[in-house]
């Protein structure tokens, strides 16, 4: 569904994303792990048109969208859940909604909405509150339904456990995999490593720009260096 | 007690009956001389000539708001339009010898052609580089019409003629400036009405969203280029028309006009006034219009040296950013803290 082949991305001479190939099939959940700085996020806004590599390419169903502005790439179907949820802290909690259906121009964004309300309960309660005023985790289901209301393909999460009390994190979590059984495919970036490598199908180690490891998500589990590197084990 | 007091003018100054008695006040204070009640003027021509001035700031401040305010962009060049369009309209009138009505829509046309390019820096740079760059632009349109000689150079353009709709402008009311008072207010309040559908429309929320976080937006699909463009397009189409309006009115134009004085106190009007809040324009407009004028007479009636404005702009600033950064009838500032 997504292939990435080969990018590399700079921040002026900062050298953060070295090679990095990956792809992400039909109804996965994939998730790339990493320490802080490995480069994950980049790769997340890289997808979504917001950086830029040079070499290489990205392809989404089989067209290039390395080129493509972001609106065109939110058009095709890739939704971004970006890392400290970002929603709009002086718009209500509907409006925020409304604006993540903004490409969409059918008839069913309404409807989309009552079922964002039913899928996040604590949200149909707060609909006319601003967004600022809710919680973290609140924030979290927010940006999330925000995302899903493009009626996307796949969905990409960047860090959505964090700052999260243990609870609301696996209530996170339960949630992506029920968004996953609905049909989104999901690229989740985690620092929770032990969680996002239990909801994943597959799963990429990235350190310092480069993709060190890949594999099945129950196999890197169990890998000797994932678990001394990132489940302290 | 104070802040009660506040709350209650913000939520009056925004109800709609509010806004419909202040402009029967503002009409009943042009149009009263012309009932001809009394043996002398009522109000007469210099407080009606305030009256005017206030109305085309409160367009402009609208017109700068919808940039500054909406989509966040200080721009300290906004007099450039404003004198553009002013220029556009005059040599219209006196070189190509076309009505004032092609010339009113032409000094608006071309003020957001030239808006277009403009802008476009604007979409690579925030904060105080953007400042520092609209500020630059508005310099090099002050100085090409110091050195230009279609322009008149320093001396400006003098004799331009008076809007006519059948009649001069200048021929109506008592005082000749009944008209431009009218037609500075359907020009303030259409801006006004715009502004007010916008707020809840796809484009205002594209707007909402862009000023609050703009990589969230783009990742919703909001191309932020495009609506920062098309704000300060928008901007400087009216910031034109009101400088067109207002160079007929002074039947003469000069290149003080585009002064970065001006654009200072444009912005100073939208802050004051309260970002994003439509009678917070008007308010800012008038009260930094109105309050110098006052000011002279103090200074005539105690015999200052000095002009008391500057010291008390000045204060007036540093109080307004300690106790209300907001501006007095905004809801947000319009500078991050």
């Amino acid at each position: 569904m997504l292939e990435i082949n080969e990018i590399n991305v700079y921040y002026g001479h900062i050298h953060a994303i070295v090679n990095a190939t990956l792809h992400v099939d039909q109804g996965e959940i994939v998730t790339i792990i990493g320490a802080n700085g490995a480069g994950k996020t980049t790769i997340q806004k890289t997808i979504m048109g917001l950086l830029h590599s040079p070499t290489g390419g990205i392809t989404f169903e089989g067209e290039d969208i390395a080129n493509c502005p972001t609106a065109s790439i939110v058009g095709r179907g890739i939704a971004l859940v970006p890392e400290g949820r970002r929603i709009f802290p002086r718009l209500s909690v509907a409006d925020n909604l409304v604006l993540g259906a903004y490409s969409r121009k059918d008839k069913f964004v309404s409807q989309d909405m009552d079922k964002m309300y039913q899928l996040f309960p604590r949200l149909a309660e707060r609909r006319s509150q601003l967004a600022g005023t809710l919680s973290g985790g609140e924030q979290q289901m927010l940006a999330m339904g925000r995302g899903l209301m493009s009626r996307p393909k796949l969905l990409l999460l960047d860090e959505p456990s964090m700052g999260l009390a243990p609870v609301l994190v696996s209530q996170i979590f339960h949630t992506i995999t029920d968004i996953n059984r609905e049909g989104v495919t999901i690229l989740l970036v985690e620092q929770n490593a032990r969680r996002a490598l239990a909801i994943a199908n597959r799963g990429y180690v990235l350190e310092a720009g480069k993709v060190v490891l890949e594999g099945l998500a129950n196999e890197l589990a169990t890998n000797d260096d994932v678990q001394k590197a990132y489940l302290g084990e | 007690m104070a802040k009660p007091a506040l709350q209650f003018a913000q939520n009056l100054a925004h109800k709609p009956a509010t806004a419909i008695i202040l402009i029967a006040v503002l009409l009943g204070f042009t149009f009263i001389d012309s009932l001809d009640l009394t043996e002398e003027y009522i109000f007469g021509a210099y407080a009606k000539h305030i009256l005017f001035i206030s109305l085309i700031y409160s367009v402009v401040t609208l017109s700068l708001n919808f940039v500054t305010g909406y989509v966040g962009q200080t721009s300290l060049g906004h007099a450039a339009f404003f004198g553009l369009g002013g220029y556009v309209s005059a040599l219209t009138t006196s070189l190509l010898h076309l009505p004032y009505g092609v010339a009113f829509i032409l000094s608006g046309l071309v003020a957001a052609l030239v808006g277009l390019p403009l802008g476009a820096p604007a979409l690579r740079i925030k904060g105080p580089f953007l400042v520092v760059v609209t500020y630059g632009c508005g310099e090099v349109f002050k100085f090409i019409a110091i050195n230009l000689d279609i322009t008149g150079g320093p001396a400006g353009l003098p004799g331009l003629i008076s809007p006519t709709l059948g009649i001069a402008f200048s021929d109506i009311g008592v005082t000749g400036k009944e008209a431009f008072i009218v037609a500075a207010l359907i020009l303030a309040l259409v801006l006004a009405f715009i502004m007010y559908r916008l707020e809840d429309s796809r484009v205002g929320h594209a707007f909402a969203a862009i000023r609050q976080d703009e990589i969230a937006a783009a990742s919703m699909g909001i191309n932020p280029a495009y609506y920062k463009l098309m704000a300060f397009v928008f901007g400087a189409f009216f910031a034109g028309l009101a400088g067109s309006l207002f160079a007929h009115y002074m039947s003469f134009i000069s290149p003080d006009m585009l002064s970065s004085n001006e654009s200072i106190m444009m912005l100073t009007m939208v802050v004051i006034g309260g970002a994003r809040s439509i009678p917070g324009a008007f308010l800012g407009a008038f009260l930094l219009t109105i309050t110098p004028e006052f000011l002279r007479f103090v200074k005539d009636v105690f015999g200052l040296s000095y002009d008391p404005w500057l010291v008390l702009f000045g204060l007036l600033l540093v109080v307004m950013m300690r106790v209300k950064p907001q501006g007095l009838l905004g809801a947000e500032t319009v500078f991050r803290r």
